[in-house]
């Protein structure tokens, strides 16, 4: 997977700073005054003090740099304004490259001097091949050259460069450049796991650590902000997280959600098992027969027709549960599912888990916070702090860990640390 | 003090309270427990009046207050849901907590001074400009509860408000309710989570079966294990260890560990 990628397509930031930026280049293009025959090049400064408030890919910076060079083209008044089309492309992406590898980020005490210095290259290079191609197109003289054109190209790019200067400051600001870097995207660092078939596996770590990231990878939704894994290795069932297809791991794991209510969409319990099978295309008779043996399974069987609004937080939990096993995945993966139900409740819910593992041999991943619901069971263990995992493998060993190198130690519970401190066999 | 007389409801079919008559003390910490569906969360809204009583009244402090307007009452009630992205709307942290107090017609001065009060005994005073959806669930546990106090209740009512917190989250959350407690904000607590009540509450009622079933200090809830668990509660951690250890019952681990503490010296003495 890629790193370090700040845009996605989907991210349509750079869109709207660029967009604007341009536009106000144009108008400004149009009313600046010409001092014999010399003018800011409004649009050059534009683009490249977006492509620095941005730093989109090269590929995004050669398409702001294309959009520009039409602009100019429809609005020069040059004698060759299709020259435009050329020059202004292959500045943005020399100008794109520089923002983009952080190279030319000097400082003059707290003033940034990156701008001044790429905006005066990008207006040199676009400039130096406009002229350029003016004077082979249309044949003009070597002096006309060397003695006017070009150094009028460094004088609009050293007004244009300063200009810039002072237009990046109050947009930086406005747009809240020192925020992307905050934005940087969320890596998972040594995730090295490995859960067999028919495993019964819980994910703990504070909120913001990483997990639902972690399960939602699992099941191949790896959101656009997400940046990856480090020097990982995950392999769950026989499938190979990082490197399988999304696609392929959609259909072998089902998630449920830590906010269940957002997975219901349907009116009644019997529409909601219907609709993924529908989804797929089963026929209808097999999906009532596989319906109404998951809502057996989750002690539903006398709600089917029942509305979803009417059920209890446990009962909706469970429906979502039965939902996913209709699709019959080999694994479960499931976000804290006890969150918002009552301690009955909740006990139910994990004795289902436990069922569901132990009778019908489904891998069972869960992340949860109260660890009180899998003492007694079988479970394998992973921490995970600061997007890092710290330990995984059998719960004692786990404890100990996170006891012993201060993890999350709030979350052990209560008769690990009485047999810690006080030596007092309780376990 | 806060008065439950004969207070009858139902929805469209559904019984959920026959005659209940109960006194909540307001200046305590008082835990609403029960089963999911036994009416909790309906209580505390007939309490905030979003909803009237079909029969009874309630007074709070000597003033009948079942047939005022919940907007006149939520001067006096503070609410904070259970899930705070139900509440949340503002574009900023101090905006969200100056919503309340300015709607309730709050002097302009005051309300700020109320709100910046509330943002410091919360916290999030550094994350005023912060936007809300942004901020971690405990920070926005905790600004839903700021926007409650800017209003400076006399009570507040505070439902579930851990679920889905993880447990570092939770333990600033039970500090600050402690806190503002001490500042003499009476707190109703609707909780599931029995070790949180055993340690931090006052008092507790137990609904189940259309009443109250129970009302108490924990001790005296947990002291009889057959009745917590046929009223659909589970006894607290510290409580079952005391048990299997056969120590007298201990709500909290600070007590536990005392208790052991104490047993050990006395197996040292005896040997």
């Amino acid at each position: 997977m890629t790193k370090n990628k700040r845009y996605n397509k989907s991210d349509l930031r750079w869109i709207t700073i660029t967009t604007l930026l341009l536009a106000i280049g144009v108008i400004l293009r149009i009313i600046s005054p010409n001092v014999g025959g010399i003018s800011l090049n409004w649009n050059i400064v534009m683009y490249a003090t977006a492509i620095l408030l941005c730093r989109p890919s090269l590929r995004q910076g050669f398409g702001i740099g294309m959009v520009s060079g039409i602009i100019a083209t429809m609005t020069s008044k040059a004698a060759l304004p299709y020259a435009n089309l050329i020059s202004d492309p292959v500045a943005a992406l020399v100008c794109a490259l520089l923002a983009g590898s952080h190279i030319l980020d000097f400082k003059l005490g707290r003033l940034r001097l990156e701008p001044v210095i790429i905006i005066f290259i990008t207006t040199f290079i676009s400039g130096g091949i406009f002229v350029t191609l003016t004077k082979i197109v249309l044949s003009l003289p070597m002096s006309l050259y060397l003695y006017a054109m070009l150094p009028a190209v460094l004088l609009v790019a050293a007004l244009g460069s300063i200009a810039g200067q002072l237009l990046y400051l109050p947009a930086a600001k406005i747009f809240n450049d020192d925020n992307i870097a905050d934005r940087a995207p969320f890596i998972l660092h040594d995730i090295d796991l490995t859960i067999p078939k028919n495993s019964f596996f819980v994910i703990t770590g504070v909120n913001g650590s990483g997990k639902t990231t972690l399960l939602l990878s699992m099941a191949g939704v790896r959101p656009s902000y997400f940046g990856g894994f480090e020097n990982s290795s995950i392999n769950i069932d026989g499938f190979d997280i990082i490197n399988d297809d999304p696609a392929l791991l959609n259909r072998k794991f089902g998630v449920v959600m830590a906010d269940y209510e957002a997975q219901l969409v349907t009116e009644t319990v019997n529409d909601e098992i219907a609709f993924s099978l529908e989804n797929i295309g089963m026929d209808p008779l097999d999906i009532i027969k596989k319906r109404d043996d998951v809502l057996k399974k989750t002690g539903l069987e006398k709600m089917g027709s029942r509305k979803i609004s009417s059920l209890s937080g446990g009962q909706k939990q469970r429906l979502v549960i039965a939902a996913v096993l209709a699709m019959d995945t080999p694994v479960l993966v499931l976000d804290e599912p006890v969150a918002a139900v009552d301690p009955e409740g909740a006990k139910e819910i994990y004795e289902l888990l436990y069922r569901l593992n132990k009778d019908d041999g489904k891998t069972i991943i869960v992340a949860e916070h109260d660890l009180k619901y899998v003492l007694d069971m079988q479970a394998q263990m992973a921490v995970i702090d600061k997007s890092y995992l710290k330990i995984s493998g059998e719960k004692d060993k786990c404890f100990k860990y996170m006891y012993e190198n201060k993890v999350y130690p709030e979350v052990i519970p209560l008769r690990w640390k009485i047999r810690w401190e006080m030596g007092q066999g309780i376990c | 003090m806060l008065n439950l007389k004969n207070i009858s409801f139902s929805y469209a079919r559904e019984k959920i309270f026959n005659d209940i008559n109960v006194q909540i003390d307001t200046t305590l910490i008082t835990a609403v427990a029960g089963r999911n569906g036994t009416g909790k969360t309906t209580l505390t809204r007939l309490i905030m009046g979003l909803m009237k009583p079909d029969a009874g009244t309630i007074e709070l402090n000597g003033k009948i207050i079942s047939d005022m307007p919940s907007y006149i009452l939520a001067k006096d009630i503070g609410y904070v849901f259970q899930n705070p992205d139900h509440q949340l709307f503002a574009s900023s942290v101090h905006s969200e907590a100056a919503y309340a107090p300015l709607a309730l017609g709050m002097d302009i001065k005051l309300a700020e001074e109320n709100v910046q009060q509330a943002l410091i005994d919360t916290e999030l005073a550094d994350k005023q400009e912060c936007m809300p959806q942004l901020l971690s669930l405990g920070d926005k546990q905790r600004l839903s509860i700021a926007s409650a106090l800017a209003a400076v209740p006399k009570l507040l009512i505070l439902d579930e408000p851990t679920s889905g917190q993880d447990c570092r989250e939770r333990t600033v959350l039970l500090r600050l309710m402690r806190k503002l407690n001490k500042k003499g904000i009476g707190i109703i607590l609707i909780t599931h989570d029995m070790d949180i009540l055993a340690e931090h509450a006052d008092r507790v009622l137990v609904l189940s079966n259309k009443c109250i079933a129970f009302e108490g200090t924990p001790r005296e809830l947990f002291t009889d294990e057959e009745r917590t668990a046929a009223l659909g509660l589970e006894l607290p951690e510290a409580v079952r260890i005391s048990h299997e250890m056969k120590l007298e019952l201990c709500l909290t681990p600070a007590e536990l560990y005392n208790k052991i503490a104490v047993r050990r010296e006395e197996n040292g003495k005896n040997n």
